[in-house]
């Protein structure tokens, strides 16, 4: 086994995601699966080999100049935003409460 | 340190390490080119980026690698040539993306060193860069028991924060605050960090624990956390000293967990114990390359730095022989500092200038509210007044008396100015020589006591000189002249 069911759960819990009860196995032997099949990967000696971080042909991350945008696209832009998020209250977004 | 916490210590040696998190004042943010500012109309600084919306991607600011290396450098780090970014993956709504771009195994800089004021050093572990989250208002919460929402504001959401975290070297409460300061003065020296804590532009974690005197392996520690100002550094720190002390000498175990500061209570709290953790997660960032920093690229940084404030201590000290509290004074105060060094630079007399720069000067500009480069007393004019003070010309006293305001304010030279009030002293020795010898004639057997050897009586003469000329005769005029007589 490469996962058990309370990892699962845990998994679950910290992607907030609900698994039913009667759902676990059955998500626990797929993921299992799933798992065993990239272990595989595991076989092969790679002890000479740097991590390969990522697969770009770039080698290092562009930078950009420190100056500010456009500031009439980003009042456009945050009217729209607003406008399409599920809740806001002036310019803010309205969210559940959170803490105790 | 208080007798309590010095009663601890005897028993218990505190063993603590610190957090900082230091806002970087560049323009924009760490990967967008929103504002990057304190305060502002909510959301007013987003765009699809920091509010983590699909199919855009983040693009790193070079002044925010730059400061970020420069403050690494100051704190005396190596920059490591490769480092690079990770995800840090978290619920909570001021955070959109779901993660925090962070470091995590390949931070920019490691292996530093602190030198604090009183003598003792803390090592950097490591500095590294990261984005900030947004901030959440707790709305309802006093007005509607029960049914608060929470509003999420993200102007500050992707704001570039560098994280320096100490070594666990610091052992009191004071050291630890001592640090903090300095490492705020360097970031401000370095023009990376604005160090405005009550706006939250430097924020302090704390990890410590206590093992008995004289052993080496570390007790089980807590983090504090929210803890965002020098007084509650100091605070926290004693607070809880005390309540793992009192643990451990019930034969307790301190558990590991992360704790608040509670400010107004003056005590911590449970906030999170290790079960609860965070997993965070952590993986590369897909989004982004690594970075690379060229060694021209540390070179060039490093010419940039300015003299820090442990290297100006030494100087207003050693070679300008300032007492502690001055040059405490010009090392805080960024302006009045530089006030100060430009000053010095026209004058041989670090002593008088610092004298008249914290006396005087600093007296009238703080009453009316005015900063060291805005009146007419450039460093130049100052140095004119220095000068006709050594030259005998106008005394010490008389211009700090006199010479205020108008030396702020008018537009006559110096010397003009002490012609027009009257304040000029007499300089030339043949016009009072003759009425210091009629001084001496008239107090025979005093001037014989003079001139056996009593130099107490010297002061005497001075001061019945002074009295007849109206305190315009300089009193270094007078001694030289009765120094003449006595030889005579
Ligand atoms: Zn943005």
């Amino acid at each position: 086994m490469s996962i058990s069911k309370d990892e699962l759960v845990d998994v679950a819990n910290l992607a907030r995601l609900g698994l039913p009860e009667d759902s676990l196995d059955k998500y626990t032997s797929e993921l299992d699966s799933i798992l065993n099949y990239v272990q595989r990967l595991s076989g092969v000696d790679t002890s000479n080999v740097d991590p390969l971080i990522h697969s770009e042909s770039e080698d290092y991350t562009p930078l950009r100049l420190d100056e500010q945008n456009n500031l009439n696209e980003v009042q456009a832009f945050r009217d729209d935003f607003l406008d399409n998020a599920p809740q806001t209250e002036g310019h803010f977004f309205k969210v559940p409460k959170i803490g105790d | 340190m208080n007798s309590v916490i010095e009663e601890i210590t005897k028993k218990y040696e505190p063993v603590i390490g610190l957090e900082v998190h230091a806002q970087l004042k560049t323009n924009t943010k760490l990967f967008c080119s929103c504002k990057n500012e304190f305060g502002g109309e909510p959301n007013a600084n987003t765009c699809p980026i920091c509010l983590g919306l699909p199919g855009v991607l983040p693009v790193l600011n070079k002044t925010a690698l730059d400061y970020a290396i420069k403050a690494s450098l100051a704190l005396n780090c190596t920059v490591n040539p490769k480092s690079k970014f990770d995800r840090k993956q978290y619920f909570y709504p001021d955070l959109p993306k779901g993660y925090q771009i962070s470091q995590y195994d390949q931070p920019l800089a490691s292996n530093g060193f602190v030198d604090l004021p009183d003598g003792s050093k803390v090592r950097i572990n490591r500095l590294h860069m990261e984005e900030d989250a947004g901030k959440l208002v707790h709305a309802g919460a006093e007005r509607l028991h029960g049914s608060a929402y929470s509003l999420v504001d993200l102007n500050r959401a992707g704001t570039p924060l560098t994280e320096i975290v100490t070594e666990p070297d610091i052992r009191t409460a004071e050291q630890a605050r001592l640090y903090v300061q300095e490492l705020r003065l360097i970031l401000i020296y370095c023009g990376v960090c604005d160090g405005n804590l009550e706006e939250g532009s430097m924020r302090c974690d704390v990890n410590i624990s206590l093992r008995p005197q004289g052993t080496e392996k570390f007790g089980t520690r807590a983090e504090i956390k929210n803890v965002n100002s020098f007084r509650s550094i100091q605070r926290a720190i004693e607070y809880e000293i005390e309540r793992q002390a009192e643990i451990l000498d019930e034969g307790g175990e301190v558990v590991q967990e992360t704790r608040l500061w509670e400010e107004n209570r003056g005590c911590t709290i449970t906030m999170r114990t290790k079960e609860e953790a965070n997993d965070y997660r952590y993986f590369p960032e897909p989004d982004l390359l690594p970075i690379n920093i060229s060694s021209e690229k540390i070179q060039n940084i490093q010419e940039e730095l300015p003299l820090l404030p442990s290297k100006k201590r030494e100087i207003y000290s050693q070679e300008y022989k300032l007492n502690e509290e001055e040059s405490f004074i010009f090392v805080e105060d960024l302006e009045r500092g530089s006030y100060f060094d430009e000053c010095i630079k026209l004058s041989n007399n670090p002593k008088k200038v610092a004298a008249w720069v914290n006396g005087p000067v600093a007296a009238y500009l703080k009453e009316q509210r005015l900063s060291y480069f805005d009146t007419k007393l450039s460093p130049e004019r100052l140095s004119e007044v220095l000068k006709l003070i050594d030259d005998g010309i106008v005394s010490d006293s008389s211009a700090k008396k006199d010479l205020i305001p108008d030396i702020f304010t008018s537009d006559l030279s110096p010397i003009e100015l002490c012609d027009k009030k009257g304040l000029k002293q007499i300089t030339d020795e043949s016009a009072i020589s003759g009425e210091v010898e009629a001084i001496v004639n008239q107090f025979p057997d005093q001037f014989s006591e003079l001139k056996s050897g009593k130099d107490k009586m010297k002061s005497f003469f001075v001061g019945q000189a002074m009295k007849r000329f109206k305190g315009k005769a300089s009193p270094a005029l007078i001694n030289k002249i009765l120094d003449k007589l006595i030889t005579k």
